[in-house]
C-alpha cells in the first residue's frame, strides 16, 4: 500500500486512489455539519468549535455565503476551504455579470466539484480535504442540498451530514426526516437541532443554525433562539419519555 | 583521505580551526520519593500497579482514579541534566508521577507518564522504575496506551474508532481480560512494550490496553474507550462519571492542543 499512497496521480493496482481517501480522512477531522432540505426552507446546523479566549470568534466560521440565494457549511482543513470559498464566490459574481442571472445551486456545486476533482489529477499538488454542504434556491424557487468530498463528486440529498460522527448523525436523520418534516419550516429547523444534538456535547451553545428561505437572505439564529428550540425538543422527548414509561406500566 | 589503495584513512584537516569538543552531557534517570514517612510504610508492599503512557491513558487515569481523594503522591521519575549556564542546579524534566491508592487495606500505585521517552532511556526508566516499585509474581501489573488507528492491521473492518484491545503476559489469567485481544501482525512499541517485556520476564502477571484512535491528542471519546476497564475495579456512579467528564473536559482545555487546521 504505501508504493501507491505518496503521488496523487498513481493507482494502486485494486483501483485505488490513496491520496484522495486519506483526504476523505481529513474531513472526519472537522466538527459535524449538518444539513436539511424543506419544501419552502433549507436549514444548515454545525458544531461550534470552543475558541481560545483571546480569539475573535467570528473568524472562526463553518457557514458562509456564496451569493444571496447559496450558501455553504464545510468540515475538514480550514485553509483549503478558504481557497475554495472565494473562488467560488469569484465564479457566482462573474456569472452575474457574464450572463445577467444568478448561479443555480447545482451549477456553483458543479463548479466546486470540478476544481476539487483537478487538484486529484495534478501532479505536484494534493487533493482539497474537505467536504462541503451546499444550499440555496434557484431562481424558480426549487431548494436544493448538495454535498461535495474531496475526490470531486457531488450528489444532491434531502439531508446529510459530514465531519466527524457524519455517521451517527446521517443514521438519524434517516430514521427522522420525512415529508411531513419537511412540510413544516418549524420542524426542519428542528430536525436539524436534533440531528446535532446527537453528537453534541453541550447543547445548544455548542451550535450554529443558519436558516434560509426562498426568497430571503441567509438567516443566522440568534442562540436565545436556538435554545428555545433545545428547551422544546427537549420538553417533547421528556414526554415521550413518559409515555413510553405509562405504557410498559399498563402492559405490566 | 584516499589512499593509492583504496583505504580510506580519517585524517584531521588543517584547514579547519580547532575547537574544543563539547562535552556530550549524559542525562540520568532518578527517582524521587514524595511519600510521607507515615504513608511510605503502607506503601512498600505494592499490590497492584497501573501504568498510563501518553496523554489519553494518563488523562483517563487522572479524571477516574485519582480524583477521588484516596490517593497520594508517591515520587516522580525525572531526568537530571547538568546546566552549564547555571551553577545553582541541575535542569528537571519529570517523565513520569507516581500516585498512591492506600485505601482498602492494599496499595495501588499509578504511574502517570505523558512525556515521549526515547528508545535509548527505556530501559534504564524500567530499571529504576523496578526499583522504586517492587512487584513480584503476586503483584498486578495493567498498562494503559494509545496508538493511531492508521498504524492498526486488520484483515475485517473493525468497530468504530475510538476501540480498545489487549495483550497479556504469560502468567495472567486471560479470563480477567476487559477487551478483545490484539490479533497478529499488530506490535506495541515503546514503553508499554518494555514494561509487558519486563513482566514476562519475571512472570508477573500483566495485562496491556491500547485505545486505537484517530485523535493525536487529548480526547473525551478516546478516554471513555477505556471505561469498561474500569467495571468491578472502581464502580463508578453517574455522579462521579460526571465530575470524571468534567475533568477530562478541562484538561482538554487546558491542554491547548487543538486541530486548529480543521474546522
Amino acid at each position: 500500500m504505501s508504493r501507491y499512497d505518496r503521488a496523487i496521480t498513481v493507482f494502486s493496482p485494486d483501483g485505488h486512489l490513496f491520496q484522495v481517501e486519506y483526504a476523505q480522512e481529513a474531513v472526519k477531522k472537522g466538527s459535524t455539519a449538518v444539513g436539511v432540505r424543506g419544501k419552502d426552507i433549507v436549514v444548515l446546523g454545525v458544531e461550534k468549535k470552543s475558541v481560545a479566549k483571546l480569539q475573535e470568534e467570528r473568524t472562526v466560521r463553518k457557514i458562509c455565503s456564496f451569493d444571496d440565494h447559496v450558501c455553504m457549511a464545510f468540515a475538514g482543513l480550514t485553509a483549503d476551504a478558504r481557497v475554495l470559498i472565494n473562488r467560488a464566490r469569484m465564479e457566482c459574481q462573474s456569472h452575474r455579470l457574464t450572463v445577467e442571472d444568478p448561479v443555480t445551486v447545482e451549477y456553483i456545486t458543479r463548479y466546486i466539484a470540478t476544481v476539487k476533482q483537478r487538484y486529484t489529477q495534478s501532479n505536484g499538488k494534493r487533493p482539497f480535504g474537505l467536504s462541503a454542504l451546499i444550499v440555496g434556491f434557484d431562481y424558480d424557487g426549487t431548494p436544493h442540498l448538495y454535498q461535495t468530498d474531496p475526490s470531486g463528486t457531488y450528489h444532491a440529498w434531502k439531508a446529510n451530514a459530514i465531519g466527524r460522527s457524519a455517521k451517527t448523525v446521517r443514521e438519524f436523520l434517516e430514521e427522522k426526516y420525512n415529508s411531513e418534516v419537511a412540510g413544516s419550516d418549524e420542524e426542519t429547523i428542528k430536525l436539524t437541532i436534533k440531528a446535532l444534538l446527537e453528537v453534541v456535547q453541550s447543547g445548544s451553545k455548542s451550535m450554529e443554525i443558519a436558516v434560509m428561505r426562498r426568497n430571503q437572505p441567509l438567516e443566522m439564529l440568534d442562540s436565545d433562539k436556538i435554545d428555545a428550540y433545545v428547551t422544546e425538543i427537549e420538553k417533547q422527548k421528556a414526554a415521550e419519555a413518559e409515555k413510553k414509561q405509562q405504557k410498559k406500566g399498563k402492559s405490566t | 583521505m584516499a589512499t593509492f589503495f583504496g583505504e580510506i584513512l580519517p585524517v584531521i584537516s588543517r584547514a579547519v580551526e580547532d575547537e574544543e569538543e563539547d562535552e556530550f552531557l549524559e542525562a540520568e534517570i532518578m527517582w524521587e520519593s514524595h511519600a510521607d514517612p507515615e504513608n511510605s510504610q503502607k506503601i512498600s508492599k505494592v499490590k497492584g500497579l497501573i501504568v498510563g503512557v501518553g496523554c489519553i491513558a494518563t488523562g483517563f487515569l487522572d479524571a477516574y482514579c485519582l480524583q477521588n481523594g484516596e490517593t497520594v503522591k508517591y515520587g516522580t521519575i525525572h531526568e537530571t541534566l547538568p546546566d552549564e549556564n547555571s551553577t545553582l542546579g541541575t535542569k528537571v524534566s519529570v517523565l513520569a508521577t507516581f500516585h498512591a491508592n492506600i485505601a482498602h487495606g492494599c496499595c495501588t500505585v499509578y504511574c502517570l507518564c505523558k512525556s515521549y521517552l526515547v528508545p535509548d532511556k527505556i530501559w534504564e526508566f524500567i530499571n529504576v522504575l523496578t526499583s522504586a516499585i517492587q512487584l513480584d509474581e503476586t503483584s498486578d501489573v495493567t498498562v494503559l496506551d494509545s496508538a493511531s488507528y492508521a498504524s492498526y492491521l486488520q484483515c475485517s473492518a473493525e468497530a468504530e474508532v475510538p476501540f480498545v484491545k489487549s495483550l497479556y503476559t504469560t502468567a495472567f489469567d486471560k479470563k480477567n481480560s476487559k477487551f478483545p485481544a490484539l490479533a497478529h501482525p499488530n506490535l506495541v512499541k515503546g514503553l508499554a512494550a518494555a514494561v509487558m517485556t519486563h513482566c514476562e520476564l519475571k512472570h508477573i502477571p500483566a495485562i496491556l490496553y491500547v485505545c486505537y484512535t484517530d485523535s493525536i491528542s487529548l480526547d473525551l471519546a478516546s478516554v471513555n474507550a477505556f471505561r469498561p476497564f474500569l467495571d468491578g475495579n472502581n464502580q463508578k456512579n453517574d455522579e462521579q462519571t460526571d465530575k470524571a467528564t468534567n475533568h477530562v473536559k478541562s484538561l482538554i482545555a487546558s491542554s491547548g492542543c487543538k486541530h486548529s487546521i480543521y474546522t
